[in-house]
């Protein structure tokens, strides 16, 4: 019989100290250092911007800029009027319609893509057209189409989230290793399995850095669709505010804007941690 | 556990491949290949990079066609991946997102069918522990080093008990003591099935000590210009001193002979390497990705 020994994984290998490297002996004690300022460094230059900001803007006409109290108070006072709540929720369902709109007919596209040469030749020009696009400039064509409701925000949204993902996963999809179709061709899986079982497991990365991407571009969408088509939601509160001069409750908006693409994207990160481990670089926590 | 089945015998006869026909300057890849392996043997494939050992393995097993010959497994032509194949590849080929256990357990994915949820549980598990990666079931691959997922991807070949198994330079990308503790383990397992093993390495050390007979193959056009047999007694352990074997030495230096004779035909040619055309024309593991 036979009896391996067993080997050392790489990973367990490579957390182990490397203490008696001698370029690093001797350069721990600053390592360790830099280590603890690393983490508290961000949290320093946030609270120094913040109090500079504080005191410039004490000296300026408050239009031009308001100070960070007084973005807050006005935060406060537009959550607690209940301006806030709505433009919020509207802004987070314009999104969230619109982009996974965009991550369904996106992948589904773009596995197509990746596996058809000739849907990929037929597609290609489009795709290589509309990514080149700025395609704020079809906000108003979209007015003519949807008009200036629900629809028109979702359809602005979706058109700009769609294109990264369709990229990103035609070519997760396309870069399948040939070794591992030829891995699902001796074990004798199915056409539909090679696909869902080797090749779009492959794109997974990929994909999730196109809805990365996609997301980006997705916010910027429902922010422009609700500033110039609808006036609803927090563009509209940037919109009308801005046009009022209140410069707190301007940025109050644009602050609670940025709060729900970190929202997102904090959901997206959840969703790869859980659904995908093995995506991850690092640690899988599985020892 | 799995009943003792005959080892598929394999006939080529007469096998040419040519490719990239484009205005009329096809390349000919392999030429007149004869070689017949029988049933429960174990064959290397022997030659320079270039001589199309990888393009005749990957015939063999259905994953490139040929232009012209026949060849035949059991007596049946070869046409798509024959019944009851493992194949072993040179990057172990191991799917990232499924775990060691999973992945193979997708060995046994042809015969599943006919095979309870715990039988086929039972036999991941026996096929695991026969290569020693019982402790590292549940973790993804790349966590762990080249010789375990080489051993996975053996595992994997195994699992289903082939009546054939191909292997493509399977021990080529690791390092020499993992390879020669691979290599006296796959000495053991195959001696012990009767699968008929069709191995494919630049090794010449290597062909020896597995081998029951070597096909030393020439390059362009590749085909298989001689055939050794290796009359060493089994089972062969290193520790017991098979380096030292006159035997084993002498049939060391004929094969590297023959193969750097041909080597030096080819002399300022090898840079085209047919090898890494497959059915796609490009092989992508050979081709780093952007």
């Amino acid at each position: 019989m036979a009896h391996p020994t067993i080997e050392k994984p790489q990973a367990a290998a490579a957390a182990e100290p490397s203490s008696g490297d001698w370029e690093t002996a001797g350069k721990s004690g600053r390592g360790d250092l830099l280590r603890k300022v690393a983490v508290v460094l961000p949290i320093v230059s946030v609270v120094l911007f913040l109090l500079i900001w504080q005191v410039v803007g004490g000296h300026i006409d408050p239009i031009l800029l308001a100070t960070p109290v007084n973005v807050a108070k006005a935060f406060w006072d537009l959550l607690t009027s209940g301006e806030l709540g709505p433009a919020f929720a509207t802004a987070m369902g314009d999104l969230a319609t619109g982009y996974l709109l965009a991550i369904v007919v996106g992948i589904a596209v773009g596995v197509l893509m990746g596996r058809s040469p000739i849907v990929e030749r037929i597609l290609n020009p489009y795709v290589n057209f509309f990514q080149a696009t700025p395609l704020i400039a079809l906000v108003p064509l979209v007015v003519i189409w949807f008009g200036v409701g629900f629809e028109a925000r979702v359809a602005v949204t979706f058109m700009l989230a769609l294109w990264s993902i369709i990229i990103n996963t035609a070519t997760g999809v396309k870069e399948t290793p040939a070794s591992l179709i030829d891995v699902g061709r001796v074990y004798k899986f199915s056409r539909w399995r090679v696909i869902t079982g080797v090749s779009i497991p492959n794109a997974v990365p990929n994909i999730f850095a196109g809805l990365r991407i996609a997301l980006g571009k997705a916010l910027i969408g429902m922010v422009i669709a609700q500033m110039e088509i609808s006036v609803t939601g927090l563009g509209g509160l940037i919109v009308n505010y801005g046009n009022a001069f209140k410069t707190a409750y301007l940025l109050a908006a644009v602050c609670t804007a940025s709060l729900v693409g970190v929202i997102a994207a904090a959901i997206l990160e959840v969703i790869r941690r859980f659904a995908f481990p093995w995506t991850q670089g690092e640690d899988l926590g599985r020892w | 556990m799995t009943a003792v089945r005959a080892g598929a015998a394999i006939d080529v006869a007469a096998v040419g491949k040519r490719y990239g026909q484009r205005r009329g300057s096809a390349n000919v890849a392999l030429r007149d290949v004869n070689l017949s392996v029988q049933s429960g043997e174990f064959v290397s494939l022997v030659g320079a990079s270039g001589c199309g050992k990888t393009s005749l393995i990957r015939m063999i097993g259905g994953l490139a066609p040929y232009s012209t010959g026949s060849i035949t497994i059991d007596g049946d032509p070869v046409r798509g991946v024959p019944k009851r194949l493992g194949f072993v590849f040179q990057d172990a080929a191991l799917m990232p997102w499924r775990s060691v256990r999973e992945n193979v357990a997708m060995g046994l994915n042809e015969i599943s069918k006919s095979l309870s949820k715990s039988d086929a549980r039972s036999r991941v598990h026996e096929q695991l522990e026969l290569v020693g990666l019982t402790k590292f079931a549940d973790y993804y691959p790349r966590q762990l080093s080249g010789g375990m997922k080489q051993r996975a991807g053996l595992a994997r070949a195994l699992v289903s008990a082939p009546s054939l198994l191909l292997m493509d330079e399977p021990f080529g990308a690791l390092d020499a003591f993992t390879r020669l503790r691979l290599q006296e383990e796959l000495a053991l397992i195959v001696s012990e099935s009767n699968t008929t093993t069709v191995f494919v390495t630049h090794d010449v050390d290597e062909a020896v000590f597995l081998s029951d007979r070597i096909a030393v193959m020439s390059a362009s056009p590749g085909t298989v210009k001689e055939v050794v047999t290796v009359d060493l007694p089994r089972p062969r352990l290193r520790r017991q001193g098979l380096l030292d074997n006159r035997r084993a030495a002498e049939l060391r230096d004929h094969v590297l002979r023959l193969v750097m004779e041909d080597q030096d035909h080819q002399h300022g040619s090898g840079d085209q390497d047919p090898d890494s055309v497959g059915s796609n024309g490009v092989r992508a593991d050979e081709v780093p990705t952007a």
